[in-house]
Protein backbone atom coordinates (compact mmCIF):
# COMPACT_ATOMS: atom_id res chain seq x y z
CA UNK A 1 0.00 0.00 0.00
CA UNK A 2 0.72 3.66 -0.87
CA UNK A 3 0.26 5.91 1.92
CA UNK A 4 -0.62 9.50 0.69
CA UNK A 5 1.13 12.40 3.20
CA UNK A 6 -1.03 15.46 2.60
CA UNK A 7 0.86 18.28 3.46
CA UNK A 8 -1.75 20.76 4.09
CA UNK A 9 -2.78 18.94 7.49
CA UNK A 10 -0.05 20.12 8.48
CA UNK A 11 -0.16 23.39 7.31
CA UNK A 12 -0.38 25.38 3.50
CA UNK A 13 2.72 27.71 4.74
CA UNK A 14 5.79 25.67 5.69
CA UNK A 15 8.18 28.17 7.54
CA UNK A 16 9.11 27.04 10.68
CA UNK A 17 11.51 24.20 12.17
CA UNK A 18 9.21 22.79 14.63
CA UNK A 19 7.18 21.82 11.80
CA UNK A 20 9.14 20.77 9.13
CA UNK A 21 10.69 17.89 11.64
CA UNK A 22 7.09 17.20 12.33
CA UNK A 23 6.86 16.65 8.62
CA UNK A 24 10.02 15.18 7.95
CA UNK A 25 9.80 12.54 10.65
CA UNK A 26 5.82 11.34 9.66
CA UNK A 27 7.71 10.85 5.55
CA UNK A 28 10.99 9.20 7.33
CA UNK A 29 8.52 6.62 9.12
CA UNK A 30 5.76 6.02 6.99
CA UNK A 31 8.67 4.89 4.45
CA UNK A 32 10.74 2.56 6.85
CA UNK A 33 7.05 1.26 7.64
CA UNK A 34 6.20 1.03 4.01
CA UNK A 35 9.18 1.04 1.65
CA UNK A 36 7.78 3.78 -0.63
CA UNK A 37 5.38 7.22 -0.21
CA UNK A 38 3.45 9.66 -1.57
CA UNK A 39 3.73 13.32 -0.81
CA UNK A 40 0.48 15.66 -1.76
CA UNK A 41 1.30 18.98 -1.61
CA UNK A 42 -1.70 20.65 -2.89
CA UNK A 43 -2.76 24.04 -1.18
CA UNK A 44 0.31 24.37 -0.16
CA UNK A 45 1.39 28.39 -1.00
CA UNK A 46 4.93 28.29 0.20
CA UNK A 47 7.70 26.14 1.68
CA UNK A 48 10.85 27.78 2.75
CA UNK A 49 13.98 26.47 1.17
CA UNK A 50 14.99 25.63 5.25
CA UNK A 51 11.88 23.24 5.54
CA UNK A 52 12.53 22.30 1.56
CA UNK A 53 16.13 21.38 2.80
CA UNK A 54 15.34 19.58 6.11
CA UNK A 55 12.31 17.66 4.75
CA UNK A 56 13.35 16.47 1.17
CA UNK A 57 17.11 17.14 1.17
CA UNK A 58 17.65 14.79 4.29
CA UNK A 59 15.51 12.80 3.08
CA UNK A 60 17.26 12.64 0.15
CA UNK A 61 20.40 12.24 1.78
CA UNK A 62 19.62 9.48 4.04
CA UNK A 63 18.18 7.50 1.52
CA UNK A 64 20.26 7.82 -1.88
CA UNK A 65 19.66 9.83 -4.44
CA UNK A 66 18.69 6.34 -6.48
CA UNK A 67 16.21 5.28 -3.84
CA UNK A 68 14.88 8.56 -3.08
CA UNK A 69 13.25 9.42 -6.40
CA UNK A 70 12.03 5.55 -6.76
CA UNK A 71 10.18 5.50 -3.07
CA UNK A 72 9.35 9.26 -3.21
CA UNK A 73 6.30 10.76 -5.29
CA UNK A 74 5.46 14.72 -4.72
CA UNK A 75 2.38 15.00 -6.16
CA UNK A 76 0.10 18.36 -7.42
CA UNK A 77 3.20 20.86 -6.55
CA UNK A 78 3.09 24.26 -8.03
CA UNK A 79 6.18 25.42 -9.85
CA UNK A 80 7.17 27.56 -6.82
CA UNK A 81 7.19 24.37 -4.53
CA UNK A 82 9.06 22.33 -6.95
CA UNK A 83 11.74 24.64 -7.20
CA UNK A 84 12.05 24.99 -3.23
CA UNK A 85 12.16 21.22 -3.28
CA UNK A 86 15.08 20.73 -5.67
CA UNK A 87 16.61 23.94 -3.70
CA UNK A 88 16.82 21.73 -0.91
CA UNK A 89 17.63 18.59 -2.04
CA UNK A 90 20.72 20.32 -3.60
CA UNK A 91 22.22 22.20 -1.28
CA UNK A 92 21.82 18.83 1.35
CA UNK A 93 24.10 16.93 -1.17
CA UNK A 94 26.32 19.24 -1.35
CA UNK A 95 26.84 19.02 2.30
CA UNK A 96 28.09 15.80 1.74
CA UNK B 1 25.04 65.59 36.26
CA UNK B 2 23.60 62.15 36.09
CA UNK B 3 20.22 63.61 36.79
CA UNK B 4 19.67 67.02 35.09
CA UNK B 5 16.83 67.09 32.33
CA UNK B 6 17.36 65.70 29.07
CA UNK B 7 14.68 66.76 26.48
CA UNK B 8 15.03 64.51 22.98
CA UNK B 9 13.38 65.72 20.04
CA UNK B 10 11.98 62.62 17.78
CA UNK B 11 12.60 63.80 14.36
CA UNK B 12 10.39 65.38 12.29
CA UNK B 13 10.51 62.97 9.49
CA UNK B 14 9.79 59.33 11.04
CA UNK B 15 9.88 57.81 7.48
CA UNK B 16 12.02 55.94 5.18
CA UNK B 17 14.96 57.68 3.50
CA UNK B 18 15.05 58.87 7.01
CA UNK B 19 15.96 56.07 8.66
CA UNK B 20 19.70 57.28 9.61
CA UNK B 21 18.67 60.47 11.39
CA UNK B 22 16.00 58.77 13.52
CA UNK B 23 19.03 56.10 14.10
CA UNK B 24 21.23 58.22 14.89
CA UNK B 25 19.10 60.38 17.01
CA UNK B 26 17.47 57.77 19.19
CA UNK B 27 20.50 56.03 19.18
CA UNK B 28 21.55 57.51 22.16
CA UNK B 29 18.62 54.97 23.93
CA UNK B 30 21.93 52.66 24.12
CA UNK B 31 23.71 54.90 25.96
CA UNK B 32 21.63 54.65 29.34
CA UNK B 33 21.23 51.12 29.34
CA UNK B 34 20.42 49.91 33.08
CA UNK B 35 21.01 53.67 33.84
CA UNK B 36 17.29 54.25 34.82
CA UNK B 37 18.14 58.10 33.64
CA UNK B 38 15.57 60.61 35.72
CA UNK B 39 13.99 63.57 33.99
CA UNK B 40 14.04 62.16 30.24
CA UNK B 41 11.29 63.78 28.06
CA UNK B 42 11.27 62.30 24.22
CA UNK B 43 9.35 65.27 22.34
CA UNK B 44 7.45 64.33 19.62
CA UNK B 45 6.38 67.88 18.97
CA UNK B 46 8.34 68.26 15.36
CA UNK B 47 7.31 65.08 13.79
CA UNK B 48 5.25 65.70 10.62
CA UNK B 49 5.61 61.88 9.28
CA UNK B 50 5.66 58.64 10.22
CA UNK B 51 5.50 55.21 8.21
CA UNK B 52 5.57 51.61 8.40
CA UNK B 53 9.60 51.34 9.12
CA UNK B 54 9.76 55.06 11.12
CA UNK B 55 7.30 53.12 13.42
CA UNK B 56 9.12 50.23 13.89
CA UNK B 57 12.14 51.68 14.70
CA UNK B 58 10.26 53.58 17.18
CA UNK B 59 8.54 50.96 18.52
CA UNK B 60 12.01 48.76 19.54
CA UNK B 61 13.57 51.69 20.71
CA UNK B 62 10.87 52.45 23.30
CA UNK B 63 10.71 48.68 23.80
CA UNK B 64 14.52 48.72 24.27
CA UNK B 65 14.31 51.09 27.18
CA UNK B 66 11.86 49.63 29.13
CA UNK B 67 13.61 45.93 28.70
CA UNK B 68 17.04 47.97 29.23
CA UNK B 69 16.07 50.16 32.46
CA UNK B 70 16.89 53.11 30.25
CA UNK B 71 14.83 55.67 32.20
CA UNK B 72 13.30 55.99 35.40
CA UNK B 73 9.84 57.60 34.60
CA UNK B 74 10.24 58.90 31.39
CA UNK B 75 8.15 61.28 29.60
CA UNK B 76 6.75 61.53 25.85
CA UNK B 77 6.22 65.21 25.51
CA UNK B 78 3.19 66.21 22.80
CA UNK B 79 2.54 62.38 21.88
CA UNK B 80 -1.38 63.00 22.21
CA UNK B 81 -1.45 66.42 20.72
CA UNK B 82 0.44 65.41 17.80
CA UNK B 83 -2.22 64.01 15.84
CA UNK B 84 -0.17 62.96 13.17
CA UNK B 85 1.80 60.61 15.25
CA UNK B 86 -1.37 59.38 17.23
CA UNK B 87 -3.19 58.29 14.40
CA UNK B 88 -0.63 57.11 12.41
CA UNK B 89 0.31 54.62 15.26
CA UNK B 90 -3.24 53.70 15.63
CA UNK B 91 -3.36 53.05 12.02
CA UNK B 92 -0.85 50.90 11.53
CA UNK B 93 -2.52 48.56 14.68
CA UNK B 94 0.11 49.84 17.32
CA UNK B 95 -1.41 51.75 19.86
CA UNK B 96 -1.99 49.77 22.66
CA UNK B 97 1.93 48.74 21.91
CA UNK B 98 2.94 52.14 22.31
CA UNK B 99 0.51 53.41 25.15
CA UNK B 100 2.18 50.57 27.44
CA UNK B 101 5.56 51.66 26.53
CA UNK B 102 4.44 55.28 26.97
CA UNK B 103 4.09 54.52 30.46
CA UNK B 104 7.18 52.26 30.51
CA UNK B 105 5.90 49.27 31.09
CA UNK B 106 6.53 45.74 29.90
CA UNK B 107 4.84 45.78 26.20
CA UNK B 108 3.84 42.06 26.54
CA UNK B 109 0.84 41.23 26.79
CA UNK B 110 -0.28 43.75 23.65
CA UNK B 111 2.78 42.55 22.01
CA UNK B 112 0.95 39.15 21.45
CA UNK B 113 -2.28 40.94 20.72
CA UNK B 114 -1.28 42.65 17.53
CA UNK B 115 -3.85 41.70 15.26
CA UNK B 116 -4.61 41.53 11.25
CA UNK B 117 -7.26 44.59 9.61
CA UNK B 118 -8.06 44.48 5.81
CA UNK B 119 -10.12 47.38 4.45
CA UNK B 120 -10.68 47.71 0.69
CA UNK B 121 -7.81 50.30 0.29
CA UNK B 122 -4.96 48.61 2.38
CA UNK B 123 -4.08 45.61 4.57
CA UNK B 124 -2.44 46.16 7.53
CA UNK B 125 -0.19 43.07 9.20
CA UNK B 126 1.80 43.08 12.16
CA UNK B 127 3.12 39.98 13.74
CA UNK B 128 4.74 38.78 16.48
CA UNK B 129 7.61 36.49 16.46
CA UNK B 130 6.94 34.46 19.43
CA UNK B 131 9.56 32.02 20.75
CA UNK B 132 7.52 29.99 22.58
CA UNK B 133 4.86 29.34 19.59
CA UNK B 134 5.36 27.77 16.39
CA UNK B 135 5.84 30.69 13.84
CA UNK B 136 3.80 28.30 11.19
CA UNK B 137 0.82 28.74 14.01
CA UNK B 138 0.75 32.15 13.05
CA UNK B 139 0.87 31.85 9.07
CA UNK B 140 -1.27 29.23 8.77
CA UNK B 141 -4.05 30.90 10.42
CA UNK B 142 -5.85 33.91 9.70
CA UNK B 143 -2.64 36.34 8.76
CA UNK B 144 -2.20 34.08 5.77
CA UNK B 145 -5.39 33.83 4.64
CA UNK B 146 -6.16 37.73 5.17
CA UNK B 147 -3.36 38.34 3.42
CA UNK B 148 -4.29 35.72 0.00
CA UNK B 149 -7.67 37.26 0.46
CA UNK B 150 -6.53 40.23 -0.40
CA UNK B 151 -4.40 39.76 -3.08
CA UNK B 152 -6.16 37.47 -5.98
CA UNK B 153 -3.72 37.00 -8.18
CA UNK B 154 -1.56 33.65 -7.41
CA UNK B 155 1.71 34.66 -8.57
CA UNK B 156 1.41 37.78 -6.59
CA UNK B 157 0.66 35.61 -3.48
CA UNK B 158 3.47 33.55 -4.32
CA UNK B 159 5.93 36.01 -4.41
CA UNK B 160 4.74 37.60 -1.52
CA UNK B 161 4.51 34.04 0.78
CA UNK B 162 7.79 33.59 -0.62
CA UNK B 163 9.67 36.74 0.59
CA UNK B 164 7.38 36.56 4.51
CA UNK B 165 8.63 32.67 4.83
CA UNK B 166 12.22 33.54 4.11
CA UNK B 167 12.30 36.48 6.16
CA UNK B 168 10.46 35.16 8.91
CA UNK B 169 12.40 31.92 9.03
CA UNK B 170 15.29 33.80 8.57
CA UNK B 171 14.31 36.34 11.96
CA UNK B 172 13.30 33.65 13.88
CA UNK B 173 16.58 31.74 14.08
CA UNK B 174 18.84 34.63 14.01
CA UNK B 175 17.10 37.10 16.31
CA UNK B 176 19.42 35.84 19.73
CA UNK B 177 18.70 37.63 22.52
CA UNK B 178 15.69 39.61 21.53
CA UNK B 179 11.99 38.43 22.69
CA UNK B 180 10.08 41.24 20.94
CA UNK B 181 10.93 40.90 16.93
CA UNK B 182 8.29 41.79 15.18
CA UNK B 183 7.05 41.29 11.38
CA UNK B 184 5.15 43.84 9.86
CA UNK B 185 3.11 44.13 6.32
CA UNK B 186 1.49 46.97 4.80
CA UNK B 187 0.20 46.82 1.13
CA UNK B 188 -2.44 48.16 -1.10
CA UNK B 189 -3.12 46.54 -4.75
CA UNK B 190 0.15 47.99 -6.23
CA UNK B 191 2.53 47.39 -3.49
CA UNK B 192 3.32 45.66 0.11
CA UNK B 193 6.18 46.76 2.13
CA UNK B 194 7.26 44.26 4.86
CA UNK B 195 9.67 45.36 7.77
CA UNK B 196 11.01 43.25 10.41
CA UNK B 197 13.33 44.45 13.20
CA UNK B 198 15.12 42.68 15.91
CA UNK B 199 17.37 44.51 18.52
CA UNK B 200 19.40 40.41 18.65
CA UNK B 201 22.55 39.49 17.70
CA UNK B 202 22.41 41.15 14.18
CA UNK B 203 23.34 39.57 10.82
CA UNK B 204 27.14 41.02 10.90
CA UNK B 205 27.81 39.90 14.41
CA UNK B 206 26.50 36.29 12.99
CA UNK B 207 28.77 36.38 9.92
CA UNK B 208 32.20 37.76 11.21
CA UNK B 209 31.87 35.19 14.08
CA UNK B 210 30.75 32.32 11.98
CA UNK B 211 33.59 33.73 9.48
CA UNK B 212 36.96 34.97 11.65
CA UNK B 213 38.41 36.56 8.44
CA UNK B 214 35.72 38.35 7.52
CA UNK B 215 36.03 42.04 7.98
CA UNK B 216 32.92 43.65 9.72
CA UNK B 217 32.54 46.05 6.51
CA UNK B 218 32.25 43.12 4.20
CA UNK B 219 30.00 41.28 6.57
CA UNK B 220 26.68 42.36 4.62
CA UNK B 221 27.80 41.91 0.98
CA UNK B 222 29.09 38.05 2.39
CA UNK B 223 25.14 37.44 3.74
CA UNK B 224 23.76 38.47 0.57
CA UNK B 225 25.92 35.95 -1.46
CA UNK B 226 24.17 32.66 -2.42
CA UNK B 227 25.62 29.29 -0.10
CA UNK B 228 26.83 31.47 2.54
CA UNK B 229 25.68 31.09 6.25
CA UNK B 230 26.49 31.27 9.22
CA UNK B 231 25.26 28.09 10.24
CA UNK B 232 27.43 25.87 8.38
CA UNK B 233 26.15 22.03 8.62
CA UNK B 234 22.53 23.48 9.51
CA UNK B 235 19.52 23.29 7.38
CA UNK B 236 20.44 26.75 6.94
CA UNK B 237 22.08 27.03 3.52
CA UNK B 238 22.92 30.94 3.21
CA UNK B 239 19.88 31.39 0.31
CA UNK B 240 16.97 33.19 1.95
CA UNK B 241 18.63 36.74 1.86
CA UNK B 242 20.51 36.19 -1.77
CA UNK B 243 16.61 34.63 -2.80
CA UNK B 244 14.60 38.26 -1.10
CA UNK B 245 17.84 40.29 -3.48
CA UNK B 246 17.34 38.84 -6.53
CA UNK B 247 13.22 39.00 -6.56
CA UNK B 248 13.62 42.49 -5.54
CA UNK B 249 16.26 43.11 -8.27
CA UNK B 250 13.82 41.58 -10.80
CA UNK B 251 10.61 42.97 -10.18
CA UNK B 252 11.41 46.40 -9.78
CA UNK B 253 10.97 46.47 -5.84
CA UNK B 254 13.47 47.70 -2.81
CA UNK B 255 15.32 46.12 -0.22
CA UNK B 256 16.74 47.78 2.95
CA UNK B 257 19.03 45.73 5.02
CA UNK B 258 21.03 47.31 8.46
CA UNK B 259 23.03 45.63 11.05
CA UNK B 260 25.34 47.93 13.30
CA UNK B 261 27.07 50.66 11.62
CA UNK B 262 26.38 48.65 8.42
CA UNK B 263 23.54 49.20 5.67
CA UNK B 264 22.99 47.45 1.85
CA UNK B 265 20.07 49.10 0.01
CA UNK B 266 18.94 47.79 -3.61
CA UNK B 267 16.55 49.92 -5.77
CA UNK B 268 15.28 47.71 -8.39
CA UNK B 269 18.45 46.55 -9.17
CA UNK B 270 20.56 49.69 -8.28
CA UNK B 271 22.65 48.47 -4.90
CA UNK B 272 24.85 50.52 -2.59
CA UNK B 273 26.82 49.80 0.40
CA UNK B 274 27.29 52.10 3.17
CA UNK B 275 27.83 52.76 7.22
CA UNK B 276 24.87 54.78 9.03
CA UNK B 277 24.16 55.31 12.72
CA UNK B 278 24.40 52.54 14.05
CA UNK B 279 21.74 49.51 15.12
CA UNK B 280 22.05 46.83 17.59
CA UNK B 281 20.46 43.98 15.93
CA UNK B 282 18.95 43.72 11.98
CA UNK B 283 16.61 45.71 9.91
CA UNK B 284 15.05 44.51 6.80
CA UNK B 285 12.70 46.20 5.07
CA UNK B 286 11.16 45.00 1.35
CA UNK B 287 8.95 47.12 -0.69
CA UNK B 288 7.73 44.85 -3.15
CA UNK B 289 6.18 46.21 -6.59
CA UNK B 290 3.21 44.11 -7.76
CA UNK B 291 2.50 44.61 -11.16
CA UNK B 292 5.83 42.43 -11.95
CA UNK B 293 5.77 39.58 -9.89
CA UNK B 294 8.94 37.07 -9.57
CA UNK B 295 9.25 34.29 -8.01
CA UNK B 296 12.21 31.18 -7.05
CA UNK B 297 11.29 29.46 -10.24
CA UNK B 298 11.82 32.41 -12.49
CA UNK B 299 15.01 33.38 -10.32
CA UNK B 300 16.26 29.42 -11.22
CA UNK B 301 15.29 28.42 -14.31
CA UNK B 302 18.05 28.04 -16.00
CA UNK B 303 20.06 26.40 -12.99
CA UNK B 304 20.86 22.92 -14.90
CA UNK B 305 22.31 21.28 -11.62
CA UNK B 306 18.73 21.72 -9.87
CA UNK B 307 16.98 20.51 -13.46
CA UNK B 308 19.37 18.07 -13.68
CA UNK B 309 17.46 16.49 -10.15
CA UNK B 310 15.07 13.62 -11.28
CA UNK B 311 12.72 14.15 -8.73
CA UNK B 312 9.46 12.55 -9.28
CA UNK B 313 7.00 15.14 -9.62
CA UNK B 314 3.52 14.17 -10.96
Amino acid sequence: MNTIIIIKDFGTIISDEELGSRIYKTISDCIEEEGSVTIDMQDVKTMATFCAKQIFGQLCKKMGQASFFEKVVIVSATEQIKTSIRVGILSALKDN
Amino acid sequence: MANSPTILKVPSRMVKNYDDEIIRKLGCFYRYKQLQKHSFYLDFQDVVELDLLGLLILYKFLDYSVVNKCFFNPCLLNYEENRTIRDRVAYYGFKNLIDDLKKNKDSDRQYKNLQVSVSDDFIIAPMALLKETSSSDYLNNDYSRKIEGYYHNHKVNAMIFTVFSEMFLNFWAHALGDSKSVIVAHGNQEMIEIACADSGEGVVKSITDAFPRCKKEDALKMALKKDVTSKKGSNHMGYGLWLINEIVTKSGSRFLLRSEEYCYENMAGKTRFYTSATWHGTIVYVKLFLTNPITIDDIEKNNEQLNDLLINFQ
